[in-house]
């Protein structure tokens, strides 16, 4: 059996290699420390994290690599075998791969961020995380949704909570004997009277048309978007109230039959019973 | 006509007091209401301090609020809703809230600010020209602020406000309330009123372009309450605009208002600026 013998230059080597991997994850540590409050007040959680994370393993992969050196590897061939290994595990791993650029542009252009309420498709929900595969939603309903950052990328996504005011566009249709003014003056005054409608933007009546058994109006109102829902709920009961009070029709869909300009009332048969 | 627009339980409130009476109320073990917001109801003005004695049970106005303090075993509960006076009846607009405090020891009262700023309106809207200045007077609603201990249980104002946006456009702004009452050019159009604190607003236009003033957005949470002899003020702001609109700031006087005569500080702002300055731009101050 041959002696196991070695060499106290090489164990000098190995020693000033694991020395320079040391001193350098000490290194980048300090500068992580020292700049995280610059990342953090510049770029959101997720970017800051991000970022750290390539400031991290991309200096740290240069000290590995001097320290590597450092022991006699030839890195050139080292590089190859990485690149032929990259190609290899990019051609087996293309939709984890695609995920994970598409998570770097979703980060990197900020449309959502944790805790914003987004609508992708057919699922409404608060984000709980923006991951480098995935983005997790809890549905109102306590689901749990797992997007791919693929698809995420792909969609069309709706962020309903990323200005802090919303409108809300109500559908209110009046009879055509009504007027038009006086429906206006109590559509304003039951915006004015509710405090979760914002007096400023002010609240907008839209003339929608004259419908099949209706005057058709939009009626526009703003809410901070955390009253959003209670705004909506009451505001349906404070114009019915409102309509109510005033005298006002809320018609519903009816038809007149007309059967000709010389028409004789429409005999009707009344019989009583047997 | 009683209504609700909540899902709670209603309870038909038959009240007793005129408009304006507000007392305080001994509570068995809790003692008794300490509170500083009392008022007269005939004069309208903040007179009667320190301890009083009451029915318990009874409903209680500010302005808008009514309130009860019920006594249980080691336990107080509290009720409060809003409700304004139209067509000779009080017609109740919210429902009924109820809080329950655990303990036997004595409840402070006394009036705050608002805890967001207020947007005021001039009767019409106000030409200021170049290189001038113009003082305003805004009335702004009271906070009723009760504690159990040093904690607040409940801190609410006393009329129901509107809320607002104030800003350049709907995504850059800020929330504020819409006050119900008209920014005045004069004192003499304020009538004294228990449950409002007067802001002297002093406006300066060191442009020399002309200024519309439509409305005004009054930090309110920056300022402290004082007590005057016959009304409630807050600090005085003064806001200036200058040529560039990012220069534009609002100083907050850190003495009581040159018009309230014997002040009394009541409380300290609940945001304390470190300088007594808020630099804004002009569109979050003015509109």
């Amino acid at each position: 059996m041959p002696e196991l013998t070695l060499d106290p230059q090489f164990l000098l080597q190995v020693a000033k290699a694991f020395l320079i991997v040391f001193l350098g994850w000490l290194l980048v540590r300090l500068l992580l420390r020292v700049s995280r409050s610059f990342l953090q007040s510049r770029l959101d959680r997720h970017q800051a994290v991000l970022m750290e994370r390539l400031i991290f393993w991309g200096l740290m992969a240069l000290f590995i690599m001097s320290a590597l050196k450092q022991v006699g590897f030839d890195l050139g061939i080292l590089l190859g075998a990485a690149g032929i290994l990259t190609v290899a595990v990019g051609f087996a791993s293309q939709t984890s791969a695609a995920n994970i650029i598409s998570g770097l542009f979703i980060v990197g252009e900020r449309s959502v961020s944790v805790g914003d309420v987004i609508k992708v498709g057919t699922y409404t929900g608060e984000i709980l995380s923006v991951d480098w595969l995935s983005i997790k939603l809890r549905t109102f309903d306590n689901l749990f949704v797992r997007i791919p950052n693929e698809s995420f990328i792909k969609s069309e996504v709706i962020n309903l909570s990323k200005f802090p005011i919303r409108r809300f566009d109500l559908q209110v249709g009046i009879a055509y004997h009504e007027d038009i003014g006086h429906a206006r003056t109590v559509l304003m005054q039951v915006a004015d009277r509710n405090p979760l409608c914002l007096d400023n933007p002010e609240p907008l009546i839209i003339m929608q048309g004259f419908g099949e058994s209706s005057i058709d109006m939009q009626f526009s109102v703003w809410t901070l978007k955390e009253n959003y829902l209670q705004m909506r709920n009451s505001i349906y009961e404070d114009i019915k109230h409102a309509f109510d009070n005033a005298g006002i029709d809320i018609p519903f869909p009816h038809r007149t039959l007309y059967v000709g300009e010389k028409t004789i009332p429409m005999p009707v048969d009344v019989r009583g019973n047997p | 006509m009683l209504r609700s627009d909540k899902c709670r339980p209603l309870y038909k409130l038959v009240f007793q007091s005129g408009r304006g009476l507000a007392i305080f109320q001994v509570l068995g073990r809790v003692s008794a209401l300490r509170t500083n917001v009392l008022m007269d109801s005939n004069t309208k003005a903040p007179l009667i301090w320190g301890a009083q004695t009451l029915n318990p049970g009874d409903w209680h106005l500010l302005d808008q609020l009514w309130f009860c303090l019920k006594p249980a075993q080691a336990e107080a509960v509290i009720s409060y809703c809003y409700s304004e006076f139209t067509h000779g009846n009080y017609q109740q607009f919210s429902a009924l809230h109820e809080l329950r405090v655990a303990g036997s020891e004595q409840l402070t009262a006394h009036p705050g600010v608002s805890d967001k700023a207020i947007v005021a309106r001039p009767v019409q809207a106000i030409h200021l020209p170049g290189d001038s200045a113009i003082k305003l007077y805004v009335g702004t609603p009271l906070w009723f602020i009760l504690r159990y201990r040093a904690e607040i249980i409940l801190d609410v104002p006393v009329a129901r406000l509107s809320d607002s946006w104030f800003g350049p456009n709907t995504q850059l702004g800020e929330v504020c309330y819409a006050s119900k009452t008209h920014a005045r050019l004069s004192l003499d159009g304020i009538e004294p009123n228990p449950f409002k604190a007067i802001t002297p607003v002093t406006v300066r236009n060191r442009t020399n372009k002309p200024m519309i003033i439509d409305k005004i957005n009054i930090p309110v949470q920056h300022l402290s309450l004082y007590q005057g002899d016959h009304r409630y003020w807050t600090s005085g702001i003064r806001l200036s605009s200058n040529e560039k609109a990012s220069d534009s700031e609002v100083k907050i006087s850190s003495n009581p208002p040159e018009a309230s005569q014997n002040p009394l500080l009541l409380a300290p702002p609940r945001q304390p600026l470190s300088d007594g300055i808020l630099r804004k731009t002009l569109d979050f101050l003015l509109g």
